[in-house]
């Protein structure tokens, strides 16, 4: 009888353990994410910058881009215009809400791309050009509480809501008392990790902190990462006509 | 010898029921054999003939480069991260091809992958074969099946949709794609990024011999197709790198890299002026260096496929061309139809083998059966034998008597054996095996496999009954006759 009381001790301990884990509160995970969001965010002024690129390629060697990124975060709009190599000036992306274009100057013309894509023939992925949007972007599956390098950081485990991020599954190092995130390691469906991305360099514009440096590693190919260097940053006010198809077209003439 | 024979029919007469059960194992031992071989050597003849006549020719001209380059690019790990190379001197490769006595044609061909789509909507991908049409269709005449349309006109540009792309695409947007009808194709490649072209479809086909991955190839005009695949005049410098960028190149140890909060943050130098139009609209600046490295390289090639007369010129095509290219110091190779091919031949041939070690496991098991059955049937005789050697048979007069017994039998059944296993194969030849899924495409090369008896399975199945059945006489003949006629006499009892 005695033992037959202590299993059932067990199984009701391990069954109030169990709900309690799944029960666990992730509001406070939740509002980092959301200040993540806020302080990326450009809300009542635009953002251009020049974005040097470079693209380290084991079987290439190492390229240089240079792009023009303009940026006004009210409406979703971005403008990411190629300056160098000289084979790819003038080609862009466009967003648009949720519509991003691609324009080919040798065609003049614009096909539809998605955020989800790699960025030209770099780690980048075109969502990268825009604000954060982790707190709508995914739910909080867990987290750890750990250091990386000198930092106290939140190790974050966020599942994508819906397929409008590149991966479905994301881990996030974010610093305790600053919110930003210093590290993401991206994974497939299958949880195989795709790429990991490195911040260590960022820079405060008005209320917004953006990262300056940005180091994404392709998991999948040994030797393969791209690094990108933000620099002429500014938040003057950009005609509207820059986010426009016509203004693409009009510059590569 | 006239003897040994006129007894051994007349035993194999006299044992009908035993006859009857060792011919019946042995005639569907060598029909298993037979079909199962000639099954294996159709498919491997299938997919060679398939692919040799249908896209690939016997080998293709390339560039020199590492790893598993096919007609639909570079099918590894770095497929996304590698240009194909461009053939270098190809007017001389082709001279020096032409001049081959055993060159039946060549072919030039491009290849890029792309993105379809129309207005704001992607419908899917294709992969592209840039060709020149004449060219194209003196060298695989036989496979074009045009359904609508036609291939676009000399000196034109089009794109000749793959139906099975075309109905993918409809339905997606339930809209039929009809020649007239223009679609955007997006390419990334690695030399000149992103390319958009939009191309009017000047017809619909269908490869009559295809397989999936022919399935997803569009024929294109060939200028089109480089623009896609980046193979412009232009190319990229070498980056030139300050020390900052240079900072983060090879491994980066975390640990360093976020070591404190100063180093984490960098002062902003914000830009407050504000821009005239003049600013906005001259952003790029001169854009004639661009448009210059951007003009099509009209000569350049990624791929030369040659026919030979004969398949028997393989090894020597591949000789010839490999000294031409080591005399004249050129940068290209060779490479094989198996190789141009590309993942869906390799995988056919994969399947192939895993077959054929099946097909061996069961004629492996067929011959133990067949042996067991004519050792029993040896040594169940051992009486008869014994009474033999008593009224004064020599050991070498049993000795062929029974092996002599056991070649005719084997003769006749595996004759028998042939000729049902011709017969089976007949009929799946009339009728057709027709792949009910990708699996079994893949395995017989394409939609419809039709076996014909192969001679070599023939001569195989043969040779192998002969040899089990010496082996299995032999061996239990050597232990009967080394008992004393009396006690074999005394066993039959």
């Amino acid at each position: 009888m005695k033992k037959i009381q202590r299993i059932s001790a067990v199984v009701l301990f391990i069954l109030v353990t169990g709900f309690a884990a799944h029960a666990q509160d992730f509001s406070h995970i939740e509002a980092i994410l959301e200040r993540i969001d806020d302080q990326s965010r450009f809300d009542g002024s635009d953002f251009s910058a020049v974005l040097t690129m470079i693209v380290e390629d084991s079987e290439k060697g190492i390229e240089k881009m240079v792009v023009r990124q303009f940026r006004r975060d009210d409406g979703e709009r971005f403008l990411l215009l190629i300056q160098e190599p000289v084979t790819e000036k003038g080609q862009g992306y466009l967003l648009e809400g949720d519509n991003l274009w691609f324009y080919d100057p040798s065609s003049r013309q614009f096909a539809h791309t998605s955020l989800k894509e790699t960025f030209q023939d770099s780690d980048a992925r075109n969502a990268d050009f825009g604000s954060n949007t982790y707190a709508s972007s995914y739910e909080v599956e867990g987290y750890l509480e750990d250091t990386l390098g000198n930092f106290e950081v939140y190790i974050i485990d966020l599942k994508a809501v819906d397929d409008t991020v590149p991966f479905p599954y994301t881990k996030i190092w974010v610093t305790k008392d600053t919110d930003l995130v210093l590290k993401t390691e991206e994974y497939s469906l299958t949880y195989r990790l795709m790429r990991t991305g490195l911040f260590p360099k960022y820079t405060k514009v008005g209320d917004v902190v953006i990262p300056v440096q940005m180091i994404f590693v392709d998991e999948l190919v040994e030797g393969q990462k791209t690094q990108i260097a933000v620099s002429e940053i500014s938040v003057s006010a950009i005609p509207d006509h820059v986010f426009t198809k016509a203004y693409i077209e009009r510059v590569n003439r | 010898m006239k003897i040994i024979l006129t007894i051994a029919l007349r035993n194999i007469r006299e044992h009908k029921v035993k006859t009857t059960i060792i011919g019946l194992i042995m005639v569907i031992g060598i029909m298993v054999l037979v079909v199962g071989n000639s099954f294996m050597d159709s498919a491997a003849a299938g997919i060679e003939r398939y692919y040799i006549q249908n896209y690939t020719g016997h080998l293709m001209v390339t560039g020199q480069s590492r790893g598993q380059l096919t007609l639909f690019g570079f099918q590894d790990m770095t497929a996304m991260e590698r240009a194909v190379p461009r053939i270098p001197q190809y007017a001389e490769i082709v001279e020096f091809a032409n001049s081959l006595p055993y060159v039946e044609s060549i072919n030039p061909q491009v290849s890029a992958t792309t993105m379809i789509s129309r207005g704001d909507k992607m419908l899917g991908a294709t992969q592209l074969f840039g060709i020149v049409p004449e060219q194209y269709q003196a060298m695989f005449p036989d496979n074009v099946e045009i359904i609508e349309g036609d291939f676009w006109g000399p000196g034109s540009q089009g794109i000749l949709l793959n139906k099975s792309v075309a109905d993918l695409m409809e339905r997606q947007v339930g809209f039929t794609f009809k020649p007239g009808d223009k679609i955007l194709l997006t390419a990334a490649s690695t030399i000149s990024g992103m390319r958009i072209r939009e191309v009017e479809i000047t017809g619909i086909f269908e490869f009559k011999q295809s397989n999936v991955q022919l399935d997803m190839v569009s024929l294109m005009d060939v200028s089109n197709v480089r623009a896609l695949a980046g193979m412009v005049v232009g190319h990229t410098e070498p980056a030139d790198l300050s020390p900052e960028e240079q900072a983060f190149l090879g491994e980066i140890d975390e640990g360093s890299i976020f070591d404190s909060f100063d180093s984490l943050f960098a002062p902003a130098e914000v830009e407050l002026d504000v821009a005239g139009d003049d600013y906005w609209f001259s952003i790029l600046g001169d854009t004639e260096s661009r448009d210059l490295s951007n003009v099509e390289d009209t000569g350049a090639w990624q791929y030369l496929l040659v026919r030979l007369t004969d398949e028997r010129y393989l090894r020597q095509a591949q000789a010839d061309f490999a000294q031409f290219f080591s005399e004249q110091k050129i940068p290209a190779q060779t490479r094989d139809w198996l190789q141009g091919a590309g993942a869906m031949a390799e995988l056919s041939y994969g399947i192939k083998n895993i077959f054929n070690g099946v097909v061996f496991i069961i004629a492996i098991v067929a011959i133990i059966i067949i042996m067991n059955t004519l050792v029993i049937s040896v040594t169940e005789r051992m009486g008869e034998i014994g009474t033999m050697r008593a009224v004064g048979a020599q050991k070498s007069f049993v000795r062929r008597m029974v092996m002599w017994e056991t070649l005719l039998l084997s003769g006749i059944a595996g004759t028998i054996g042939v000729l049902l296993g011709a017969l089976i194969l007949f009929i799946l030849n009339r009728v057709g095996l027709e792949a009910s899924n990708m699996f079994f495409e893949i395995i017989y090369g394409g939609p419809v496999l039709r076996p014909e008896l192969s001679m070599s399975s023939v001569l195989i199945s043969f040779v192998v009954i002969l040899i089990v059945g010496i082996v299995s006489s032999t061996y239990p003949t050597a232990i009967v006759m080394k008992t004393s006629p009396l006690k074999a006499m005394e066993s039959s009892r």
